[in-house]
């Protein structure tokens, strides 16, 4: 049976005049996950954001949301907060009068709803300050709070951690790891810095040039970035029956002649000499590890654009 | 949809702009009072000089006075006298008030017809109905609202709201003004002729500023609306419509009666007045409500066909 994704695009492309800023991306998003869209500046991330929370249409290709086609889910994207790009708030009033504009506009009239969402950002003690006096991160999270109003199920998120200091970072982050944990909100936020996400993401999509060249879940990206020994052997079968014998269990068979063994890094000596013994031939061993930034460069190519 | 109008209406109460369009409308109503009473003064002192009494016709043709925007607009002027209006903002010295009590009704009522409140109304409704997309908050809401059309018919009721306020700051004003600078001259002149002119004209400048509204919504520019309305109100695209009419008359000969400029409401403003046919008003109200009709329609389609930027 195919899964139930909470959001899905199929082959979504946006294309101004000859440009395809999106590229026939296929995401899948699973419900409860914080899914990480990771891509340079310019790299497309914002207009996917755009097209998934209903502010522009894709040129060509679909998604679904919530089960149900973009066409036909004008009700469902009422359940979809949306915070893209910069925070859209009147300078001119305070946190609790944007709020309020929000909250007519969606028809929620709950008392004590708009105190609750300052609490949940920590601004309840903004009082009658103008929002043109708060600092970024007190505008991103009022950003968030807008985008919480009508307590949506899924939340998007456009560079909600840009240009905040790691103080702001932290606070940004906290508040939707408590969101996912507490309220059971799925997040879809996007970012060009790798390790910040990583601090939290449950998932992640790599996007390059408006193609997604990769999705991945937090254990894959880590697998895939955490230091190991990587063991070259031509007889992978026997080498794991001698590896098994030294007491290791940690590792992985990646291909018919690699294997990657993520303990006792240190022992890749006695390793060696084990397979010697046991006549399997070591075509090469060495500690190897790539940092999650590294990573990311060189799925995209580097340096290079 | 009533969700929305609240919301508009809510922004339009907190927004700054509207207390300084208050507060300017206000002020320039008090200023026109004062250049009225001046006006009148200097008038009589010069027929007393002359040796004539006061409260006799003067041959002489009316001093008008503008709110500076008239001036060394000859050809307009000379143009439009022989439709038999003058366009551009202009209040002018009615002379059978020299000497005489003052008419509230008839000040209102030309300083309106001199489209004072029109430029006004180009001014404000740009830099409310733009500032949803200018502060990005639309990207807030757009993607949440299940038909996105409704976001810009939203906004008409609430130019209406902005363009009452509007009035209702300048009357009071030029009410309060008017009789501080005429002293025991001021007559409240109301009768249901003079409400039923206000009213019209209300319904005249609010469709104007959905016509301002839409210019905003289309191009998304609080500074191409606030220019055209401007030029629109002070008659400067006269000369274009003088030429389309010629266009229109070559092309359709049998169309000679036809005048473009009868179709605008800044010609519905500066006709409308207290002596008006019940004909006539019939027909500035059909003009009122096709521009209100039209912008809505246009507002909505644009909402629902383009990106939300």
């Amino acid at each position: 049976m195919e899964k139930e994704w909470l959001l899905e695009t199929r082959q979504m492309t946006k294309q101004y005049g000859k440009h395809k800023a999106v590229d026939r991306v296929n995401l899948h998003v699973t419900q409860g996950a914080i899914y990480g869209l990771i891509g340079r500046n310019g790299a497309g991330k914002t207009t996917i954001l755009r097209m998934i929370s209903g502010l522009a249409s894709p040129t060509q290709g679909d998604y679904t949301i919530f089960g149900k086609a973009s066409g036909q889910a004008a009700m469902e994207r009422t359940r979809v907060g949306a915070l893209i790009e910069e925070p859209g708030i009147y300078p001119d009033m305070t946190a609790r009068q944007n709020l309020k504009v929000k909250c007519l506009a969606m028809g929620v009239r709950r008392e004590g709803y708009i105190e609750e969402l300052l609490q949940t950002v920590g601004l309840a003690d903004t009082g009658k300050k103008k929002a043109r006096n708060f600092s970024l991160g007190m505008r991103q999270r009022l950003g968030i709070a807008l985008a919480l109003v009508g307590d949506p199920d899924l939340l998007i998120l456009d560079e909600p951690i840009n240009g905040l200091d790691p103080q702001g970072f932290v606070e940004v982050r906290e508040t939707m790891m408590k969101l996912n944990k507490e309220k059971h909100i799925t997040i879809v936020i996007s970012s060009h810095i790798l390790e910040e996400l990583s601090k939290f993401a449950t998932h992640y999509g790599i996007i390059h040039n408006g193609a997604l060249l990769e999705e991945l879940t937090r254990e894959e990206l880590l697998e895939k970035c955490c230091e190991r020994i990587e063991l070259k052997t031509n007889d992978t079968g026997r080498a794991c029956t001698v590896i098994e014998t030294l007491g290791i269990r940690n590792y992985q068979v990646k291909d018919e002649y690699t294997i990657h063994i993520f303990e006792r890094l240190e022992d890749s000596g006695d390793i060696t000499m084990a397979l010697a013994k046991a006549d399997v031939k070591v075509l090469g061993i060495a500690v190897n590890s790539e940092s999650l930034e590294e990573y990311f460069l060189n799925l995209t190519g580097g340096g290079r654009s | 949809m009533m969700r929305l109008i609240k919301m508009e209406l809510y922004r339009l109460i907190h927004t700054v702009s509207t207390r300084v369009m208050i507060v300017v409308a206000a002020g320039v109503a008090v200023l026109m009072s004062f250049v009225l009473s001046v006006d009148l003064e200097t008038m009589e002192e010069e027929l007393r000089a002359s040796g004539q009494e006061t409260g006799i016709e003067s041959q002489e043709p009316a001093e008008s006075f503008a709110s500076g925007f008239s001036d060394g607009w000859a050809s307009v002027g000379e143009e439009s006298a022989e439709e038999g209006f003058t366009w551009g903002i202009t209040a002018s010295v009615d002379e059978s008030q020299i000497g005489s009590d003052i008419g509230m009704g008839d000040i209102l009522m030309s300083e309106l017809g001199g489209c004072l409140l029109v430029v006004f109304v180009a001014i404000f409704v740009p830099l409310f109905v733009n500032a949803e997309q200018k502060r990005g908050y639309i990207k807030n809401i757009a993607g949440q609202i299940p038909r996105r059309e409704m976001l810009a018919l939203s906004k008409l009721p609430a130019v209406a709201v902005q363009v009452f306020f509007l009035f209702t700051a300048y009357s009071i004003a030029s009410l309060v003004s008017s009789a501080i600078f005429f002293r025991g001259r001021l007559a409240l002149d109301f009768t249901g002729a003079l409400f039923r002119t206000l009213c019209m004209q209300y319904v005249l400048h609010a469709a104007w500023g959905c016509l301002i509204a839409l210019l905003t919504i289309v191009t998304r520019s609080t500074a191409f609306a606030m220019t055209t309305g401007i030029l629109l109100a002070s008659g400067l695209v006269e000369m274009l419509m003088i030429y389309l009419n010629r266009v229109i008359h070559v092309l359709l000969p049998s169309s000679e009666q036809f005048n473009l400029m009868h179709y605008t409401l800044n010609y519905a403003v500066e006709a409308m007045t207290a002596q008006s046919t019940m004909r006539q008003i019939g027909g500035f109200l059909t003009l009122a409500l096709i521009y209100i009709a039209a912008s809505a329609v246009i507002a909505g389609i644009v909402y629902r066909k383009r990106d939300v930027r």
